[in-house]
């Protein structure tokens, strides 16, 4: 078994000393890509993530609506509404 | 929907030198956003309790709904420019005549933008249970102010919304 995987990596041009890197990079690509379905899956499940209260999650939602509002407002200040007609 | 992919988009919005690269970004933001929500991201964990929950989905849809405001409002800052038009005086100096520039979206299709999404906010502060009929009446609301423009460059943008409405459970 470890003859056949030998020579299919020396076919593929990886020896002993060379396979250790290629063995890095693809630990390098592979793990964080794992490590974020992991942590995905667990959010899902509600693994290890503490429930928050109901004023946590009140206080988180209006912190986003502010957000939004103040976006607005930001724009509106900047952007006065020209007067109508009847405005004189 | 790896974070590299999110690192690219996001260093496309903010190159930000060329109205292409913004909307490409933007594209593929909405791209992830939308594969994120078909692969069932969009869900809130399974250990909220129901009022949790709720907050959770309406949080959620509030931010979507600031998304699409932030997104008029950046289209806005864009300026598009036509090519400069040289007109010849038949016994005089050539008259170079200077490019004439707009925002990529108009005052008024941001306007039509914000004022709604803060019409939704303000509703869905005083009822968040509500969040679903609130958004969808809003978003009819939102594109009906939009002229036939503004619908076409913010059809993704408020696409995504009417997907992730449907989509939340």
């Amino acid at each position: 078994m470890n003859a056949a995987l030998a020579n299919v990596l020396k076919a593929a041009g990886i020896s002993a000393v060379n396979a250790i890197p290629v063995a890095g990079q693809l630990f390098a690509v592979f793990a964080p890509i794992v490590a974020g379905m992991i942590q995905k899956h667990q959010e899902a499940k509600g693994i290890d993530a503490p429930v928050p209260t109901v004023e946590q999650m009140t206080a988180q939602f209006m912190a986003t609506l502010d957000q939004g509002d103040a976006e607005w407002a930001a724009w509106v200040a900047m952007h006065p509404k020209p007067p109508t007609p009847s405005d004189g | 929907m790896t974070r590299r992919q999110v690192a690219r988009s996001a260093l496309a919005v903010g190159l930000g030198g060329s109205a292409v690269s913004l909307l490409i970004g933007l594209a593929i933001l909405i791209l992830i956003a939308l594969t994120g929500i078909g692969c069932g991201a969009y869900r809130a964990p399974a250990s909220y309790p129901q009022p949790q929950r709720t907050l959770w989905y309406a949080t959620e849809i509030a931010v979507a709904v600031n998304t699409v405001q932030t997104a008029a409002i950046q289209l806005n800052k864009i300026s598009v420019c036509e090519a400069g038009t040289v007109i010849t005086a038949e016994s005089g100096p050539a008259l170079d005549i200077p490019p004439a520039c707009h925002p990529l979206l108009s005052e008024d299709n941001v306007r039509a933008v914000g004022e709604t999404a803060s019409d939704i906010r303000a509703s869905l502060r005083k009822t968040p249970e509500g969040w679903r009929a609130i958004v969808a009446t809003g978003l009819e609301r939102m594109t009906a102010r939009l002229d036939n423009a503004g619908q076409v460059k913010l059809a993704a943008y408020l696409q995504a919304v009417r997907f992730l409405l449907g989509s939340l459970p």
